[in-house]
């Protein structure tokens, strides 16, 4: 059994995907000039919501919406309510964090990193692993109620005017961002269009998927790697919280996917989102809403430790406990 | 020889996530012209950041208005509640302008 597991954690080493990631990270540590254009990588982010949308809506059109998916969905609001609950536990009881930055960080580890979610995807697809074209949609829902969650959390020990509230602004971030519109907007295109209409454009969504990840890796990496080489407010106690914290959540994770009796492939990518923290979506509603919170500690925390985690053990780890619980 | 009129140039050194707050305060003021333009990389007391960074909430901008002196001080208050809650810069600036019925 360990032998499958080392098997499988050197084949995703290996893959492209975590090559190119730590060719970012290596190139930002040693201050390299390599940097991917900035309209190009919005470019390219936009380009992957747009496939890993479309792809998960054809995928229902052709299985239909099932009780799973609406079990699915309501199992990922509560692991978006709990992990942020034990995460802000976690780091004020060790005292390791103040109440407010603990909030902020929980925020980030109850809401969900779409491409951690799109880089499990494309590890099960290429080991012929099969999971529910739902789990995009579980993943727009999964982002938000871990926002409310960590504002409630870090209202609890701010008093009047420094309480974050609830502003249309927000609402409308939390709601209506970028990455949520396009994901959400192709998967309901996908589930529309159905097969005729992946038919007519899989040459654009399936065929280069993989290469523009690798690019969109490189990217990831160098901006990993720079936070890296400037986090000097990552203790030694907050990095292990980086690296733990997905553990644990991955295991509720794993313990919903087996009430819920999920195949492998859809329990991983249940494990992979109660793993992964935010990054784009949530450091935005804490700009506005808890501008007290250092940004310094909550986006090096989950971009330069969680994420590279996550992308290098984590996944491997999760779809091997997956493989042998489930299904 | 051309003549010149003084005002006040203020500008506002913010994240894209706030930027919404400043010009919800400079409507207040009712400030009717400005400019945004994106900023590239910087330091701070919070530290080094840059626009390369992966959320456009992230990504740092400056605003920029000018503005009779005497329509100054009401600019500034506006902006108080704004400076007290988020992380901005502010700076004021005497110029000169060519047109002063466009300012």
């Amino acid at each position: 059994m360990i032998e499958q597991m080392l098997t499988l954690a050197g084949a995703n080493l290996a893959s492209p995907i975590v090559l190119f990631f730590a060719l970012g990270v290596a190139a930002a540590l040693a201050r390299s000039d390599l940097t991917v254009p900035e309209a190009f990588a919005k470019g390219l982010t936009i380009y992957l919501m747009l496939a890993i949308g479309f792809k998960g809506g054809v995928a229902v059109a052709n299985n239909g919406i099932t009780l799973d998916f609406l079990a699915t969905a309501v199992a990922g609001i509560l692991l978006g309510i709990l992990i942020p609950v034990i995460a802000h536990g976690v780091l004020t009881r060790t005292r390791m964090l103040d109440p407010l930055n603990a909030a902020a960080v929980a925020a980030h580890y109850g809401s969900v990193s779409i491409v951690t979610f799109v880089a499990g995807t494309t590890l099960l697809t290429s080991l012929g692993v099969a999971y529910e074209g739902y789990m995009i949609a579980v993943t727009a829902i999964m982002e938000t109620p871990a926002i409310i969650v960590g504002l409630w959390l870090a209202n609890s020990s701010l008093k009047g005017d420094e309480r974050a509230g609830f502003s249309g602004q927000l609402l409308h971030e939390v709601f209506l961002n970028g990455s949520v519109v396009l994901l959400m907007g192709a998967f309901l295109i996908g589930y529309v269009s159905g097969e005729p209409g992946m038919q007519a454009v899989s040459a654009f969504v399936e065929a280069p998927f993989k290469g523009v990840l690798c690019l969109f890796m490189l990217d990831m990496g160098l901006l990993a790697g720079r936070r890296l080489a400037a986090a000097r407010l990552l203790t030694p106690g907050l990095v292990a919280f980086g690296l733990v914290m997905p553990l644990v959540s991955a295991v509720l994770g794993l313990a919903v996917a087996m009430v819920l009796n999920l195949s492998p492939g859809t329990g991983t990518l249940l494990m992979t989102l109660a793993a992964s923290s935010s990054y784009i979506a949530v450091p935005a509603a804490m700009r506005i809403a808890l501008p007290q919170a250092n940004p310094a500690i909550y986006v090096t925390l989950s971009l330069a430790v969680t994420f590279p985690f996550n992308l290098s053990v984590g996944l491997p780890l999760y779809y091997f406990a997956a493989s042998n619980l489930l299904g | 020889m051309t003549v010149m009129h003084p005002r006040k140039r203020i500008d506002i050194f913010v994240e894209m996530a706030v930027l919404p707050k400043v010009e919800e305060a400079l409507t207040r003021a009712q400030v009717t012209g400005f400019t945004v333009v994106p900023c590239i990389k910087g330091r701070g007391w919070s530290g080094e950041w840059s626009s390369d960074e992966i959320a456009d909430a992230e990504r740092m901008v400056m605003l920029t208005t000018i503005t009779r002196a005497e329509a100054l001080d009401v600019v500034l208050e506006s902006l108080r509640p704004v400076m007290q809650r988020w992380r901005i810069v502010v700076s004021v600036a005497d110029v000169q302008v060519l047109r002063s019925e466009k300012f």
